[in-house]
């Protein structure tokens, strides 16, 4: 899961979501996250993903967002099947019904679906906010709020070096595959990977001169290319957000009728289709990885 | 030991380290992408952390891990922040093992990069069962839905597929470290003692070996309880 790489980035636009400043959009981001690990309840955390939707129809960013849905399809299939044979919850558990060597539980049923939830609601907003935020102006603003600016550059020159060290790696691919070379499997890995980092080292030297010669690391104000305004508009917004995240999170710690693991039933056939129909697509992806793998 | 470093951070200026860590980080994420364009099932994501904690010093090498989860969660998504933890872990482990003179021979680095997998997936699977409840995305999951089906209970399931791939992955990653460390300047690794780089292929045989060993071990682990 660490090493999956989609192309995410800003999509250009002109909602009212784009126009806010990136800090609001973050606080958004931050209070969902605390919501969502505060309640396990389906119902409210499938309200917060419905409204994260909303503002993914407001930001017009649909089609970037399918795409990074459907890089999630996989593990959520595998979430769903493994917990509900092996809940990540306090026992004891309701059995539903036993499938070969294994039982559905209430609970795994339950756990899933909030899990599953959890993870859509943490990155729905995480998509609003880096679909409709230039890095640049994230880290402008994240600069604004105290992070040192020697960090500031690191991250900023990390997500610059991506897209170079991806085309460097496919030119020297490309002419080691010529000169006869394995494009696939492990005896790929050194040809291909060692050119890639010496060449980014010499890079490194050249930046390192550069810096010095510009006096990075000197004391004094610094000042930024990209300037990031924060008017009346955003202050509202982030506040909005900071009150609607203490709001839920204070009713979620304080109202134990919402905790519904016990209370809450799911029917055989809910449990069997949700399992097969997760089982049956978890195969297909296996199936599908372990072709990539053997043809390598 | 504490003298040899305090010289190292002197001889290798601010700006350079400052320069270094983001092309290590964006490594560590071109790695997901070297991973898909050459058919791997392994991650290849720490192979940046190592380098750099190695060659200067394992606190920068966890800069290195956590830098790349923050950044890759801004280009793959937030599901990829919480692990800046284990790759935190791996570089420590590399860069103090390292330094107390772990990986000197091939012997001792070989068992330097099993100690990392071993250290990594202990990290890796709170996360993995409490976060995203088990679920990997990765075929390993099968592995655990096999062990569960054993009678294991989720932890002890999601550890043992968890460790067969890390194991693989951190072993090839340590020695492509090192054949990266060999291609490396002289002035920024003069002062260190390593093993010669060996070929992947002289490699791959050794790593087989200890995944199908622990496998076992793991299979009649869950077959006896």
């Amino acid at each position: 899961m660490q090493g999956i790489a989609v192309p995410i980035s800003v999509v250009p636009g002109n909602s009212p979501i784009h126009r806010i400043n990136p800090l609001p959009k973050m606080a958004w981001m931050v209070g969902v996250l605390v919501i969502s690990f505060v309640t396990r309840n389906p119902v409210i955390l499938g309200g917060v993903f419905l409204l994260g939707l909303l503002f993914v129809t407001i930001a017009q960013i649909w089609p970037s967002y399918l795409r990074v849905v459907m890089i999630l399809f996989p593990i959520s299939l595998t979430l769903i099947l493994l917990q509900s044979i092996a809940p990540a919850f306090p026992q004891p558990w309701s059995p539903i019904v036993d499938v070969g060597p294994f039982t559905i539980w209430q609970e795994g049923i339950y756990s899933g679906l909030s899990l599953l939830l959890r993870i859509m609601c943490m990155t729905t907003f995480a998509m609003v906010m880096i679909m409709t935020s230039h890095p640049s102006d994230i880290f402008a603003s994240m600069q604004k709020i105290g992070l040192p600016y020697t960090m500031n550059f690191i991250l900023t020159m990390t997500l610059q070096l991506i897209p170079i060290l991806q085309s460097e790696f496919n030119t020297v691919l490309k002419a080691q595959k010529s000169r006869g070379l394995k494009g696939t499997g492990f005896a790929a890995i050194l040809p291909s990977m060692v050119p890639v980092f010496v060449g980014a080292i010499e890079r490194v030297q050249q930046l390192s001169i550069s810096l010095e010669s510009r006096a990075f690391g000197s004391t004094g104000k610094k000042t930024s290319y990209r300037q990031v305004q924060f008017g009346l508009k955003d202050a509202l917004v982030m506040a909005a957000g900071m009150a609607f995240s203490c709001i839920m999170s204070y009713w979620l710690l304080t109202d134990p009728t919402l905790d519904w693991s016990r209370t809450l039933t799911f029917s055989p056939a809910f449990a069997l289709t949700l399992f097969f129909g997760a089982g049956i697509g978890f195969l297909l992806f296996v199936v599908l990885a372990l072709r990539l793998v053997l043809t390598a | 030991m504490a003298s040899k470093a305090k010289t190292r951070a002197v001889r290798i200026p601010l700006t350079y380290v400052v320069a270094l860590v983001p092309v290590a980080a964006a490594l560590n994420i071109v790695g997901g992408t070297i991973r898909s364009a050459l058919q791997l099932p392994i991650f290849l994501d720490m192979i940046g952390t190592a380098v750099t904690a190695i060659v200067l010093g394992p606190w920068w090498g966890a800069l290195v891990g956590a830098i790349t989860n923050i950044v890759n969660s801004f280009i793959s998504g937030p599901i990829s922040l919480p692990f800046a933890v284990v790759n935190v872990v791996g570089a420590l482990v590399w860069g103090y093992g390292h330094r107390w003179g772990w990986g000197k021979t091939n012997v001792g680095f070989f068992l330097l990069n099993i100690l990392v997998a071993f250290l990594c997936s202990v990290t890796a699977v709170p996360i993995y069962v409490f976060i995203f409840g088990g679920a990997t995305g990765h075929f390993s999951d099968v592995m655990t839905a096999a062990f569960l089906a054993m009678g294991q209970n989720l932890i002890v399931s999601v550890f043992s597929s968890n460790i067969l791939v890390s194991l693989a992955d951190k072993i090839i990653s340590g020695y492509v470290a090192l054949a990266i460390i060999e291609a490396l300047p002289a002035n920024l690794t003069q002062n260190l003692q390593l093993p010669k780089a060996e070929g992947l292929n002289r490699i791959i045989l050794p790593v087989v070996g200890v995944v199908i060993g622990v496998a076992v071990m793991l299979v009649a682990i869950a077959v006896a309880n």
